[in-house]
């Protein structure tokens, strides 16, 4: 890998919750201990069901929310430490997309003013023909016209307001995006235009995603490599191929087993590995492995040690299992080993 | 009889007479009355929905799939007119007085919806709502409705029956709540189950779960299903047979795997070009260009002209009828059509 862009060390998340006069709150670990590198022009997807810790994951990153604790490296500089000023001032390197497309974009402003406004406050004393010059050239790239400038949120389509938060985001000239399900709210036929966007501005500015989303059909479509997060744990991170074609941790196979495939003859011939049961309360994690208590081969083993995550085969391709080598292949056996 | 795909598959294999349907709707539309006019959400929709049968309605917002279920259910809102003919074991049942629509409605057809959440009573436990529907449409003792509640929630499998009947919806996860919802739609055995994107808001692990339910269900009773969707994988591992529709329109309905393998017309063509697969590599996805069309402002031809890869003059001055494209399989498309 080259020179990371981005290095994360041990990441917490943890949020107090409740608590009152007589009794302390209890933590809700949103991300709990999460490292993973990210190079220049790469994207990595971060999946996982509702409540895994994604999206906090993605705002942690950018000092949204305050780690609890571990490090942000940015260009080997941890963004942690910088002050208020300090990271504004980063901002305009690391830029953020939304779900919703029309609630991020604020209604008063029109798309122009929407556009122009981070070049003011990142390139002050910008001229405003120079910043109206880049907001009708940035509207172009995103498929919309220039003319439409003048409009207000509002007048525009779901995917066209996505166009417009991506173009807000690009007009920096970010060096990492944080794609926050970009493609969720939208339809279909929509879906595939905005991914065909976000493809084609990477490839143009050698932008970094970091995409978020429980859908892995569109992750495996966009992303270079994957990480799987379970009630804010890492469970699994590889290059897409690996994650997809020789997933090692239960987790993993199971979400994968579980996404629908558009194909009849396929739909009726394949096996599901389904998972029972819902996501534990993230505030009363399982002891050990935190998720033995969906795991169709948890062992006394789970329930006692929290796995580490060790390489596979290939060292980019990271398990946190006691059990991913007996797993692995075609043989299911939960024999365990050591203790 | 109309010849839809329906009819035919429903011939009686010994006798070749035809199997009636359970519901049989007829050039149904539905308009708005909005302030700057009227608004056809759909128009002539005609089906057959057989027992034990699954029907997959798919298409974008503002396709009408929702809009054609809610007038057969007498759910519209009040500007909501719905007009053609709706038989339920052949009684009329379109516009028909609030007390019949009682009776009919969680007796005979039911519905589930997207959001679990407001689909139960807050301030009611969920064993007394689903009892209630036993003791108003069947007339039944609380004992024995109690009983039968208790064991439809362990068909849908809720954990702990006997505990959570006598918990609050907030007390349920995301999941386990549409299950409770799929519990009571199914607890008077309705002829037919309408569920309106029952998964949409579900992570993957738990959209597996209940769709198989749902498939379940097909097998081993009798309800016909019908599946309002946007996503064609769960339309592919669940449905023998498709309705797409295109701006208030079925523009084509087909047994599954022709639907898939044999798609005639361009939007089912460009929906299924358009969708990245979690199973495979996808090749440059094809997005379908523009937005789906705005209902006040629809082409005098075909609605899906300005879209259409293949349109040609005649597409945008004549609206295409649906018809034959052979036996069993319906398209509404100039394309390859016999002069």
């Amino acid at each position: 890998m080259t020179r990371p862009l981005l290095q994360v060390e041990n990441l917490r998340v943890h949020f107090p919750v409740g608590g009152g006069l007589f009794s302390a709150p209890r933590m809700l670990k949103a991300v709990d201990d999460v490292s993973f590198k990210l190079a220049p022009g790469e994207t990595l997807g971060v999946v996982g069901e509702s409540g895994c810790g994604k999206s906090s994951l993605g705002r942690a990153v950018l000092q949204l929310i305050p780690p609890t604790a571990g490090r942000v490296l940015w260009l080997g500089e941890d963004l942690c430490r910088l002050d208020e000023d300090a990271m504004n001032v980063k901002r305009s390197e690391l830029q953020l997309v939304f779900q919703d497309p029309l609630a991020s974009l604020n209604p008063r402003m029109s798309v122009g003013a929407i556009l122009r406004e981070p070049l003011y406050s990142f390139e002050p004393g910008i001229a405003r023909s120079e910043a109206e010059d880049r907001a009708a050239s940035m509207m172009r790239r995103v498929g919309l016209r220039p003319e439409m400038m003048n409009r207000y949120p509002n007048e525009f389509s779901g995917g066209q307001c996505q166009r417009i938060s991506i173009a807000r985001a690009m007009i920096s000239r970010p060096r990492l995006v944080i794609c926050d399900e970009p493609v969720s709210a939208l339809d279909v036929s929509i879906q595939a235009q905005i991914i065909a966007l976000l493809r084609e501005l990477q490839a143009e500015y050698e932008v970094s995603y970091i995409f978020i989303s429980h859908d892995l059909s569109v992750v495996r479509h966009l992303c270079h490599r994957i990480m799987v997060l379970y009630l804010g744990k890492l469970m699994e991170i590889g290059p897409k191929r690996d994650i997809f074609d020789t997933p090692r941790h239960p987790y993993t196979q199971s979400l994968l087993s579980a996404v629908p495939i558009p194909d009849p003859r396929q739909a009726r011939q394949r096996e599901q590995k389904l998972i029972e049961g819902d996501l534990p309360s993230p505030l009363n994690p399982p002891s050990g492995c935190v998720f033995r208590t969906r795991c169709p081969h948890a062992t006394p083993l789970c329930i006692k040690a929290a796995p580490v995550l060790e390489a596979t085969g290939s060292e980019a391709h990271q398990v946190a299992c006691h059990y991913w080598q007996d797993l692995s292949g075609d043989k299911q056996t939960k024999t365990p080993t050591g203790e | 009889m109309i010849d839809t795909p329906t009819t035919r598959r429903a011939k009686h294999p010994e006798t070749g007479g035809e199997r009636p349907a359970v519901l049989e709707c007829r050039d149904l539309s539905v308009h708005f009355d909005a302030p700057d006019g009227r608004i056809s959400a759909v128009n002539g929709i005609s089906f057959d929905l057989h027992r034990g049968q699954c029907l997959g309605i798919v298409g974008e917002s503002g396709s009408g799939k929702s809009q054609t279920f809610l007038a057969i259910l007498g759910l519209l809102a009040s500007n909501g007119h719905a007009s053609g003919s709706v038989k339920l074991h052949g009684e009329e049942i379109l516009n028909v007085s609030r007390r019949r629509l009682d009776a009919i409605r969680g007796e005979k057809l039911a519905i589930v919806f997207q959001d679990s959440i407001t689909g139960l009573t807050p301030h009611k436990r969920i064993g007394e709502q689903l009892a209630e529907v036993l003791t108003q449409h069947r007339g039944l003792g609380r004992a024995a409705a109690r009983a039968k509640v208790l064991e439809m929630l362990e068909l849908v499998r809720i954990p702990e029956a006997e505990k959570r009947f006598r918990m609050y919806p907030h007390e349920f996860s995301g999941g386990m709540r549409q299950r409770v919802m799929v519990a009571q739609a199914l607890l008077c055995q309705p002829d037919v189950l309408i569920a309106d994107e029952p998964t949409t808001a579900l992570d993957v692990t738990v959209q597996a779960q209940i769709l198989k339910l749902f498939k379940g269900l097909a097998d081993h009773t009798n309800t016909a299903l019908v599946m309002i969707t946007h996503d064609l994988g769960v339309v592919a591992g669940l449905c023998d047979e498709v309705m797409v529709m295109y701006a208030g329109r079925v523009v084509e309905h087909a047994p599954v795997d022709e639907l898939f393998y044999q798609p005639r017309h361009p939007y089912t063509r460009g929906l299924l070009a358009c969708m990245p697969r979690a199973d495979r590599d996808s090749e440059e996805l094809t997005a379908i260009p523009g937005q789906p069309p705005d209902l006040e402002a629809l082409p005098p031809g075909c609605a899906f002209a300005p879209r259409c890869p293949q349109a040609f003059a005649r597409c945008e001055q004549e609206r295409p009828s649906l018809q034959t494209a052979r036996p069993g399989h319906l398209k509404a498309c100039h394309l390859e059509e016999l002069p």
